[in-house]
């Protein structure tokens, strides 16, 4: 029952893998343009949104860490614009990604000493 | 020979010369930090001026605590700050120790040696924003020192493959070295959660010979601790329950991500107190190349690990974690991770310790930045070509030397004239070192009241300046004298005794035979413009001292005009900055003077005359204005919730005081601990501001018979009998007062608009961004006057704000603050302060979810004077009996073997008599009789608000007249003991490390 609902599940993110993505990368750039301030509620949903989207794309941690820094390096320009409330959301996406990384790289290393063990 | 020849070649290798070179660069940072200054102390930092004056304390009893309290700090086997050690070399020591830690753990990632990648990644770990802060603090540079080397042996420890006790005595000797640490407790925790998370990160590849080596690290750690941890929990589980209890400002929702990520998030970084910034420096971090250059390294830092994770490096993982932890342990409860930490901060007390994560765990941050950016630079060495090693070298390190500029120049050490902050290079005054000499040949054992009073952060006016977090006078005593003051609340019961000397006006002078105090320290270089309410000027002062009468033994320094010219006085409003000459001039700077004679009260002494008071602390010191009472004097105080209940004791007068009902500033309730008649009293200086009306206490069911009974300062209202189980209301008929707030003039309107001063103030009071606030002055308000604000509400929906708020040069004040939904009549009290330049009452109706703001009404705003004196119900002194009568009190002697330890010679005891110890009341003070048999353990209580008591009887001595007790602290004992095994521990650690060395150079010798 599970596996058919999970089976279903990703069947469905798959086909709209596309919409997902629109709908996490607008969901963040209209929080940072709109609110000015950090909300759990806003973030959150976020977040799932693009755990789904992981779902289906499947990144590995290298991808990641190149798409926080790219991030990171966004603070200052963004710093120099004085939109501090956009560079402070946008360094808590990089820093969000950063961990995303580590757990990556803490599963890849897993398999990998996985496989030297078998 | 062959040793000799081994050290010179050793002298020549480049890391000894690396570190030669680092010593150089240190010797000019040293110059530059310090400039021409004597010291560098102030703040919280004051405590250097005690450099090599201290004598090691190995005593748990702290008698610089004002009346005496449990010591939190003993944790001080950092000798060479009881040395007499210039501080510079201080100083150096633990800046070039710092480098030397840092290379020392750098030295896991690459056992080459590189200056290339060693001397930027160095520089950012002493010098960054982050450093700034405490550019020569002890307990955080002693961190800076102790962390990298805590970290390297362990991972050692860790990656050892046999039991190595070699790695373990390191450990040990490197925690007893750094014990001061410990009486910092949030530093000595955070020191072991790299080791946390190095075990968590490798937990997998845990096998038992790790096991072992941690458990034995762990255990001999906590024992070899145990005898600093004991005082500590004692401290946190007594003392300072209270202090933990109390609201703290909570700063953890402070700073920014995109700050953090740059070593910036102090909450005062960009704030102002006022004529300059607390940093004057911080602009400078906002400059585009500044920006650029310190964002730069921490991208390079992080993307060493995309670098590193191919070459599969485990310790350059666990640093990108400790990376990831510490930057989340920053943030604090800031959204949207901060909710754990919020939780923790909520729900576990001693987690209160880190309420301002930024500075706490920011230490953390900086080192494994620092190391990633080492671990950077070795890899970038090794993929560039080596012509152009020497020109990226120049560049990295001009990256690191941009954010280090106001440290390496020393413009991060406060140097301004500033209100109550003064610089912190500073040259202490000769005449506070001759008081220091006077007291060393003249004094022993004294208490030394200090006036006028002291708070957190006055100022002294010193040529260079000073301020400081305690009284300077603390820096300058010995011989067992002690300094009572009060400028912290440290939530012992004693502060509240001490603080009434400053609170209550024409105190007797026995209630300074009831602190014990001997002399009286007047500090006229106190400078009272830009301190608290309760300090007097020193005109004023002279008015309080010389009601008092006291005898001036010796005075010290003169303010004479050549002298105030070098006085420090930037104060731009000529009235004041005047105030300060008219108010020194021809003054001596430091007056010492001696309490009478008939007014000295020996340590241990027989009370002539006992009180009971059903009062608070700070209203005791009123009943010595009722009667001429002895200076030898017990008074037992209880609330009114307790009943009598000493039995055996006889009391010469029993006092219960009325307890008013704040919702109604006429109403009291009162208890007395005895049924039968008693005098009933008004204070009078209350009734003076309102033109002395004639008032009768109602009291329900009680008839109050007028007498012409007449005592100073107290409006008789009459006599009546009470009984004892019964609590009774009182209202006083008071002539209502004026109302102060305006019904004519209008209300004015604040928007938020961001980067105002409305809407930063809205954000403060009523945690909001956005919409409208109405606020509204309220005139003639005075400092220290209570005032009663009441209003009617109505709110149909949604809720509203109020805030009472002081505006002055520091900023705003709030004095009130409340959220109220419902409807009904609110009233509460508030205060204002002598800074306080302009009151407003705002009102602010929070947004319902549909974004409209609150439906609410409100009518019948009024402020009022509270007029509430004090009222006191004492026994009517029929039945008065003196509680020992001549003759048969007990004669005492005695002898202070050490501060936890007096002998007693007691002779003529034959009645049973009260025994009174005039230090802070603790459980722990026992009487021995007979060198070991504890006695009155049961009748061991608390007496006069602070000390302690024993109500000793003949059976208790086997009633013998003449006889000897002891008074102890008897967790000196097991502490004693714990201080041996932690030194065994010690010296075992540190002969097995120097037999270690020999073996390794007789090796050498061999080969």
């Amino acid at each position: 029952m599970k596996i058919i609902f999970i089976l279903k599940l990703k069947a469905f993110l798959a086909k709209n893998k596309v919409t997902m993505l629109f709908l996490f990368i607008s969901g963040v750039l209209m929080d940072m343009i709109l609110l000015e301030f950090v909300y759990l509620y806003v973030f959150f949903p976020l977040m799932a949104l693009w755990f789904l989207c992981e779902f289906v794309y499947r990144r590995g941690y290298e991808w990641y860490l190149k798409l926080s820094i790219t991030l990171l390096f966004l603070i200052v320009p963004l710093k120099f614009l004085e939109l501090e409330s956009v560079a402070e959301k946008i360094s808590i996406w990089a820093y969000f990604f950063l961990v995303v990384t580590f757990f990556k790289k803490l599963k890849n290393k897993e398999s990998e000493s996985k496989i030297i063990a078998d | 020979m062959k040793v000799k020849l081994l050290l010179t070649k050793f002298i020549k290798t480049p890391e000894v010369l690396f570190i030669l070179l680092i010593a150089i660069i240190e010797f000019i940072h040293i110059q530059m930090l310090f400039g021409s200054a004597e010291f560098l102390a102030g703040g919280d930092n004051y405590l250097y001026l005690q450099l090599g004056k201290q004598i090691p304390n190995f005593y748990i009893w702290d008698l610089s605590i004002p009346l005496g309290g449990r010591s939190y700090a003993i944790a001080n086997l950092f000798s060479f700050l009881l040395l007499p050690v210039p501080q510079r070399l201080l100083i150096f020591c633990l800046y070039f120790f710092k480098y030397i830690s840092f290379i020392k753990l750098a030295r896991l990632f690459s056992k080459k040696f590189s200056a290339f990648a060693l001397l930027p990644a160095m520089f950012l770990f002493v010098f960054n924003a982050f450093e700034s802060l405490n550019p020569f603090s002890l307990f955080p540079l002693m961190y800076g020192v102790y962390l990298p080397f805590s970290l390297y042996y362990f991972i050692k420890l860790f990656e050892s493959k046999k039991i190595n006790l070699l790695t373990i005595s390191k450990l040990i000797v490197l925690s007893v070295v750094f014990s001061s640490l410990n009486s910092n407790l949030p530093l000595s925790v955070t020191i072991f959660i790299p080791q946390i998370i190095y075990i968590l990160t490798f937990v997998k590849q845990i096998n038992k010979i790790n096991i072992a080596n941690l458990v034995i690290y762990y255990g001999i750690l906590l024992v070899s601790s145990l005898w600093w941890l004991f005082p500590l929990v004692q401290y946190y589980f007594g003392t300072s329950s209270g202090v933990l209890s109390t609201s703290w400002h909570d700063f953890t929702n402070q700073g920014s991500f995109f700050l953090n990520l740059r070593f910036l998030g102090q909450w005062a970084w960009y704030n102002r107190h006022y004529l300059y910034p607390y940093y004057p420096f911080s602009s400078y971090y906002d400059k585009p190349l500044v920006v650029v250059g310190t964002y730069l390294i921490i991208f390079l830092a992080f993307f060493t690990s995309v670098i590193k994770s191919r070459s599969k490096d485990k310790r350059v993982f666990f640093i990108l974690i400790l990376a990831l932890v510490s930057l989340f342990l920053i943030g604090g409860s800031r959204p949207p991770f901060g909710f754990i930490y919020a939780f923790l901060y909520q729900n576990v007390p001693m987690f209160r310790v880190f309420r301002e994560p930024f500075t706490k765990f920011g230490e953390l941050y900086v080192l494994s930045i620092s190391l990633l950016f080492y671990i950077f630079l070795l890899s970038i060495k090794e993929r560039i070509k080596v012509k152009w090693q020497p020109l990226v070298f120049i560049f990295f390190l001009f990256l690191v030397i941009l954010g280090a500029k106001p440290l390496l120049l020393g413009e991060h050490v406060w140097d301004k004239w500033n209100g109550s902050m003064r610089s912190f290079r500073i040259r202490v005054p000769e005449y506070w070192k001759e008081f220091e000499e006077y007291q060393k040949n003249n004094l022993k054992d004294a208490r030394i009241l200090a006036v006028p009073k002291v708070y957190y952060g006055s100022a002294w006016s010193w040529p260079y300046g000073f301020s400081s977090a305690d009284d300077v006078a603390v820096n300058f005593v010995s011989n067992g004298n002690s300094i009572l003051r009060r400028p912290l609340d440290t939530g012992s019961i004693s502060g509240e005794v001490v603080d009434n000397i400053y609170n209550v006006k024409d105190l007797p002078m026995n209630y300074f035979s009831l602190l014990g105090v001997d002399y009286i320290l007047r500090e006229n270089d106190l400078d009272w413009r830009y301190s608290g309410e309760l300090t007097l000027s020193p005109s004023k002062n002279d008015v309080f001292v010389e009601s008092l009468k006291l005898k001036k033994v010796a005075e010290f320094g003169k303010f004479t005009s050549e002298y105030l010219k070098k006085v420090t006085n930037d104060e731009s409003d000529p009235k004041l900055r005047n105030s300060l000459y008219e108010e020194l001039y021809d003054r001596p700077a430091l007056e010492l003077f001696k309490v009478k004679d008939e007014y000295l009260v020996p340590k241990f002494f027989v009370p002539e005359t006992l009180i009971y008071a059903n009062a608070k602390v700070k209203e005791f010191p009123h009943i010595l204005k009722f009667s001429n009472y002895p200076s030898k004097l017990g008074i037992f105080l209880s609330d009114s919730e307790k009943k009598l209940s000493l039995k055996g004791l006889e009391f010469t007068d029993i006092y219960s005081f009325g307890k008013r009902q704040v919702a109604s500033q006429t109403r009291y309730l009162v208890k007395v601990p005895k049924s039968g008649q008693y005098n009933v009293y008004i204070e009078e200086g209350e009734l003076e501001r309102i033109g002395y009306p004639k008032i009768v206490p109602i009291i329900e069911g009680v008839d109050v018979i007028s007498t012409s009974d007449f005592i100073a300062s107290w409006y008789g209202a009459g006599v009546a009998n009470f009984n004892e189980n019964k609590s009774y209301e009182v209202t006083l008929k008071i002539p209502k007062q004026d109302n102060l707030f305006g019904s004519t003039e209008p209300w004015f309107q604040g928007k938020y608009e961001e980067g105002n001063d409305v809407s930063s103030l809205m954000k403060s009071l009523f945690n909001v961004a956005g919409g409208v606030m109405y606020y509204k002055e309220i005139k003639d308000i005075r400092s220290g006057v209570l005032y009663g604000l009441s209003f009617d509400y109505v709110v149909e929906s949604g809720a509203f704000g109020v805030a009472v708020v002081g505006t002055s040069s520091y900023g705003a004040q709030v004095l009130l603050t409340k959220e109220l939904s419902g409807s009904g009549n609110y009233y509460n009290e508030f205060k204002s302060t002598n800074v306080v330049e302009e009151v407003y009452l705002f009102i602010y109706d929070y947004p319902l979810e549909s974004g409209l703001p609150s439906d609410v009404k409100i009518e019948n705003f009024e402020v009022k004077n509270v007029i509430e004196p004090l009222l006191v119900f004492k026994s009517v002194g029929d039945d008065k009996q003196e509680t020992l009568v001549d003759g048969q009190v007990p004669k005492i002697s005695f002898n202070k073997v050490n501060p936890t330890k007096y002998t007693l010679e007691i002779t003529n005891a034959v009645e049973p008599y009260n025994l009174i110890f005039n230090e802070t009341f603790d459980k722990n003070w026992k009487l021995y009789f007979g060198g070991k048999k504890e006695i009155a353990s049961d009748r061991h209580v608390m007496i006069n608000g602070y000390a302690n008591a024993w109500f000793i009887k003949p059976t208790d001595t086997d009633n013998q007249p003449d006889y000897t007790l002891i008074v102890e602290y008897t967790s000196q004992r097991l502490f004693y003991f714990l201080l041996v095994v932690c030194v065994i521990l010690f010296i075992g650690a540190s002969v097995f490390l120097l037999w270690y060395v020999y073996v390794k150079i007789k090796k050498l010798q061999l080969t």
